[in-house]
Parts: C-alpha cells; sequence; structure tokens
C-alpha cells in the first residue's frame, strides 16, 4: 500500500469522524466549521489521488470542492445566520437524542452492506466512504432544521464523490460533482428565500 | 443518420431556447414556450411515426425514448397552454413569473436530454437537473406548505439519485464503459447494480416505499408543473432503469425483486388512495398507481417486447389523462378555494367540461376500456399470471382496488352533494372557471383516447 493510498484513508477516516459530529452537534456555528473542515479534508484527498493517477479532473475535482463545499456554501450559511447572530449563537438545534448511537449501529450495518459491493469491486477503502453515505443519510432524515439538513446534504455529495474517486475515477465524476453544488445551491435559495418570509425552516410533517 | 441528429438536437433545444427568452420579459415567455413546445411537438412525433432511430457517441434513440420524447413534447406544450391562465392567478410569487417560464422550458428540456443520452452517467445528471428545475417550480406560488413540500422533493429525491448514483459506479467499475447497448452485467454485478439502480431511479419514479416525496411535490407544484411531473418525469426515470434492468438481465432475482417492487407499489398506492383528503395527493398516489403497474411491465418485458412497447402506451396515455386531470383539478381548487375532495361536488352541471375531462381522465388512469392503459394492463396481468402467478393475481388486485377507489372519489366530486351542514351559500357556490381553462384538459383526454382508439386499430 503506497503512502499517497495512507494518506488517502486516513483523510477519509478524518472525514467519517467528523459525520458523527455532524449527528450530534447542537449548534449551528459548530456543524458549518466542521463541514468545512470536511469538505477541505476530501479536497485534499482528490488532490492526493489526481497526483497519483495524473488525473486533471481529480485536481479539478478537489478544487471545486475546496472552493464550493469548505468556503462558499460554509460562507454563505454563516452569513445568513449573522443576520440573526442572537438567535443562532445561543439557539440549540434541534437532534434526535439517540442519534449517536444511531449512527454506531448504522455504521456497522453499513460495514455488512459494503460486503457485496467489495465483491464486485475488490476495493476495500470504499468502506470507509459508504460508512460516511451512510451516516450523512442519518444526518440529514434526524434533524428537523433545514439549514442543517444542508450541511448533511454537503456531506452526502462529499462522500459520494469521495466513494465515485476510490471505486473507479469516472470520466464524469468531475461534471458530477458541478451538478452536485449546483443542486447544493438550488437548496441554499429554496431555504434561504423560505427563511427570509417565514423564519428558520423547520420541517414539519405535511397533512395529508 | 445526420438528419435524424439534426432533427433531435432540434427536439433537445427547443425547450433550452424557449427558456432563455423567457429570462427577457413575460409576453416573450409565454409566446416562446407555447412555439417551440408546438415546433418539439411536431418534430417528435413526426420522428416517432417515421420510426427514426439514433447511436452516436453522445446520443441514444430508439422506439422508447423517442416515444417519451414526443410524450415529454406533448404534454410540455399542454402545460405551457394551462400555464397561460394559470400565472395570472398566482398571488404570492417566490420568483418573477419569466423565471416561471423558463424553469418550464428548462425542466422540458432536462428530461429530452435524460431520454436522449447515450451514457447512464448523464442520464443520471439529467435525472438530477430535474430535481434541481422542478424544486424550484413546485415553489413558485410561495406558501410555507410548497417550500416545505419543495424541501421534502429535493432531500429524498437527491437522496435516491445518491444510491442511484453507486449503481452507475458498481456498472463502469465491472464494464468500464456507461454507454446504453455497451455493457451487459452478470452475477452478483448484475444483481447489486440492478437492485441499486431500482431503489434509486424508483425513487424518483415514486415506487414505494421510496415515494414519500411525491404527494408533497405533486400537491404543492401549480397545476401544470404537476401534469408534468406526473406524467413525464416519472416515465423518464423508469426509462433510466429499464436501461440498467436490460443490461442486467436475464437474472432471474433481479426480474422478481423488479416485479414484487411494482406489485407492491400498486396494492400500496391503491390502500393510500382510498384514504385520501386532498385531491391533489390523491392524484399524485394514483400516477404512483400508474407507476407500480409500469415497473411490472418492464420486468415481465424483457422476455415480450410486445409487453414492454405497452408500457410506453400506458405511459402515453396517462400522460394525456392525468395531464387533464391535474389541470382541471387546479382550476377547480382555485375556483372553489378548496383542496378537500369532499369540498368539490356537484361538477356535473355546474360546470361546461370539467365534469366530462375528469370523468373519462380518471376512467383513462384506472384502465377502463376502451382507454390504452387497459390494454395495457390486460396485457401486463395476463403475462404476470403466466410467468408468475402469486404476483399476477396480487397485481390485479391492486388495480381493482385503485380502479374503485380513484373513481369513487371521482364520482363523488361529480355527481355528489355538499353535506348537509354547509351555509346555503357554500352548498350553492359554482366553480367560476373560464371556457380558455377547461379547453386545455379536455383536448388532453380527447387525445388520450385518440391515442388509445389508434392503438385498439393497431393491436386487433
Amino acid at each position: 500500500m503506497s503512502v499517497v493510498t495512507n494518506a488517502v484513508d486516513l483523510l477519509g477516516m478524518a472525514s467519517l469522524l467528523i459525520t458523527f459530529i455532524f449527528l450530534s452537534a447542537s449548534y449551528m456555528h459548530s456543524l458549518i466549521d466542521w463541514l468545512s473542515v470536511q469538505s477541505a479534508a476530501i479536497a485534499l484527498a482528490f488532490t492526493l489521488m489526481g497526483w497519483e493517477t495524473n488525473s486533471y479532473s481529480l485536481y479539478a475535482l478537489a478544487g471545486i470542492t475546496f472552493v464550493f463545499r469548505a468556503l462558499v456554501v460554509p460562507y454563505i450559511l454563516k452569513k445568513d445566520i449573522r443576520d440573526d447572530e442572537r438567535i443562532w449563537r445561543y439557539r440549540e438545534i434541534k437532534t434526535t437524542h439517540h442519534a449517536i448511537v444511531w449512527g454506531l449501529i448504522v455504521a456497522v450495518i453499513a460495514y455488512f452492506l459494503y460486503q457485496p459491493i467489495y465483491e464486485v469491486t475488490g476495493v476495500w477503502s470504499g468502506s470507509i466512504a459508504f460508512v460516511m453515505l451512510l451516516l450523512s443519510f442519518l444526518a440529514i432524515v434526524t434533524r428537523r432544521n433545514a439549514l442543517a439538513q444542508i450541511v448533511g446534504y454537503v456531506s452526502m455529495e462529499n462522500s459520494l464523490l469521495y466513494l465515485a474517486a476510490i471505486l473507479s475515477p469516472m470520466s464524469l465524476i468531475l461534471e458530477i460533482g458541478i451538478l452536485l453544488d449546483i443542486l447544493g445551491f438550488a437548496l441554499l435559495a429554496v431555504v434561504l428565500g423560505a427563511r427570509k418570509r417565514y423564519g428558520p425552516l423547520e420541517v414539519e410533517e405535511l397533512v395529508g | 443518420m445526420d438528419g435524424t441528429f439534426t432533427l433531435m438536437i432540434a427536439v433537445l433545444m427547443a425547450p433550452l431556447f424557449a427558456a432563455l427568452m423567457s429570462l427577457t420579459d413575460e409576453r416573450v415567455a409565454k409566446a416562446s414556450n407555447v412555439a417551440l413546445s408546438s415546433f418539439a411537438a411536431v418534430l417528435s412525433t413526426y420522428a416517432l411515426a417515421r420510426g427514426l432511430t439514433l447511436k452516436t457517441g453522445h446520443f441514444y434513440m430508439d422506439f422508447y425514448s423517442s416515444a417519451l420524447v414526443a410524450m415529454i413534447s406533448w404534454i410540455y406544450l399542454f402545460a405551457s397552454l394551462a400555464s397561460l391562465s394559470y400565472t395570472n392567478r398566482i398571488k404570492n410569487p417566490f420568483f418573477p413569473i419569466r423565471v416561471y417560464w423558463a424553469l418550464l422550458g428548462l425542466f422540458a428540456f432536462t428530461m429530452i436530454f435524460t431520454a436522449l443520452s447515450r451514457s447512464i452517467g448523464w442520464m443520471w445528471i439529467g435525472l438530477e437537473g430535474t430535481t434541481i428545475v422542478s424544486a424550484l417550480l413546485t415553489v413558485t406560488d410561495a406558501k410555507k406548505r410548497t417550500i416545505e413540500g419543495a424541501w421534502r422533493y429535493i432531500i429524498v429525491a437527491s437522496s435516491g439519485l445518491a444510491i442511484a448514483f453507486l449503481s452507475i459506479i458498481i456498472v463502469y467499475s465491472v464494464a468500464g464503459t456507461l454507454q446504453v447497448g455497451d455493457f451487459t452485467l452478470s452475477g452478483k454485478a448484475a444483481l447489486l447494480a440492478a437492485v441499486l439502480a431500482l431503489v434509486g431511479f424508483g425513487t424518483k419514479a415514486g415506487l414505494f416505499p421510496m415515494h414519500s416525496w411525491l404527494p408533497d411535490a405533486h400537491g404543492s407544484a401549480p397545476s401544470p408543473v404537476s401534469a408534468m411531473l406526473s406524467g413525464t418525469l416519472l416515465p423518464t426515470a423508469l426509462l433510466v432503469y429499464m436501461r440498467v434492468y436490460t443490461a442486467a438481465m436475464p437474472n432471474r432475482t433481479v426480474f422478481r425483486v423488479t416485479l414484487l417492487f411494482g406489485v407492491l407499489t400498486v396494492i400500496m398506492a391503491a390502500i393510500f388512495m382510498a384514504s385520501q383528503t386532498y385531491l391533489k395527493r390523491l392524484l399524485a398516489y394514483s400516477s404512483m398507481d400508474v407507476m407500480g403497474v409500469a415497473t411490472a411491465g418492464i420486468a415481465l418485458g424483457y422476455h415480450d417486447t410486445t409487453v414492454m412497447k405497452l408500457v410506453f402506451l400506458l405511459f402515453a396515455v396517462h400522460a394525456f389523462s392525468k395531464g387533464a386531470l391535474f389541470i382541471s383539478g387546479g382550476s377547480l381548487i382555485s375556483a372553489l378555494g378548496t383542496r378537500r375532495i369532499d369540498g368539490i361536488r356537484g361538477l356535473f352541471g355546474s360546470t361546461r367540461f370539467s365534469w366530462l375531462t375528469v370523468s373519462l381522465s380518471a376512467l383513462a388512469v384506472t384502465g377502463a376500456p376502451p382507454f390504452g392503459v387497459f390494454i395495457a394492463e390486460l396485457f401486463i396481468v395476463a403475462r404476470a399470471l403466466r410467468d408468475s402467478p402469486g404476483m399476477g393475481a396480487a397485481l390485479l388486485i391492486g388495480l381493482l382496488l385503485s380502479f374503485l377507489a380513484l373513481n369513487w372519489h371521482v364520482s363523488g366530486m361529480v355527481f355528489g352533494r355538499k353535506s348537509s351542514d354547509a351555509s346555503g351559500e357554500e352548498a350553492e357556490k359554482r366553480p367560476d372557471i373560464g371556457a380558455g381553462e377547461e379547453i386545455v384538459p379536455f383536448v388532453m383526454v380527447l387525445a388520450a383516447l385518440g391515442l388509445s382508439l389508434w392503438a385498439w386499430g393497431v393491436i386487433v
């Protein structure tokens, strides 16, 4: 196993641990800060993979990941909550109390769910990204606040692209990365537009 | 091939041009969408009628994609026509109305792009594009309810597409290509890729149990957008699944799982329909029911191309008649000021065409003869009873239940009377719908009838 592969796995593990923080953090500021750190770690992993495989797509993906997901999205989120600094600084965002326990259970289940993918692809290190992906789903579904769900969405995007890069760096990975970022910005537009009209969007059950 | 390529590029680019022109001015937006959607509808129908096919590095068109492109273009035209009056009723727009028109064009463009792409990777990108555009369209009329509906739609649909992306990664890592027709899957790879694709693209198609976004988005979206979501977006997602399914067959487990998802979706949709309170959510569950039958048809169609082609007849008749139901329903909801089914009563006698449009459309989507859905369902159930009798019987029961559920609700709307405790004024309230608003859905249901009669002629 090369030094680069070890470094990529290490960055993946760090990102995975940060995903656990997305499940349990109670304050918006810390969620956004950790999102920046996770995106930067994933961007560094893409750079290393690009260097090892001499792939310009991965370099470009690393650049996009760093600029959009480590800088721009966190900046927009922080700018938005700065408008209501007094509210957000002390406002705990609702989370399920046992989210972290559920996270551990999901991580164990994800390990077994990855087995068939390993049998087909023969790549073990993809399990880190796969666990991260399922934890990001959990981060989305256990949160009721839309901004916190956006953090879960961006984490899902990070893990999906990381998984794709590890398993088979396909030619479309850059386009897919760009598209997922556009979708992320559409999410931001809807949430921020809604917040201006109705205040922080807590997603409630729709009747019917 | 060059002529076909040019023709299909024209069809693809028409809604994109309409979208760009829409950004200039609202009047230009209305004119360009109607004109260019008509242009796309005529050209795509010509391509379908002539049986034109296409296979280049980036584009692929066989009968199925050609039929889907024609369907998208026609529903886009009718949605544009219905939007002419709909946009006048928006009181609190989330963005300027010209942006609504631009998004409508982009929505059609992303669906046509998905249907014509040769790579399943580009198809996935196209489907993600539809999520972005249609979610924004859903919030056109800015209410907290519509924003929450759009939000849930984006979160659930993009999570589903993330799972579909896993399937694409597996296809690429095993086959080394994503080009339709260039890859086949076998063994565990086939099972894994197909099941992930079924769950992922099935989420976008509204299959049980990943359907939760469907009633929220359909219930919240503007009616012309609901018509496009239901009539064309759900079949587009199933077309992508069909490509993966075909590459993964013959695999008995993949066949059984696909059939099971289809049958379960039909049964659950029928149960949800029976207990619905709100009209647009009822129609959304009806779309889920039809996608369930179509999924079963795709499963069975691998061994029988007639069944596969009839799935696309089912899509087409459903698209026109469900579009008519959504547009009529939207006008009734707006005119009567209620979303509740029991608030819409006595349409027979109080409306010019709406009562007939709603009745015929409900019969069409639930598979009453002579509509094309009946022919397709007959073949699908017959084939299911032969290949898997238990599943076939369950499918038949589900279809009967959904037929009763939707037509029971609709007959109440058409012939029912307001409850005796309603005030005199409320009981006498007649829907104030302009003749123009009634004509578009009526023409749509006539198109569904015409298409069905043509299909009878071909089959008999």
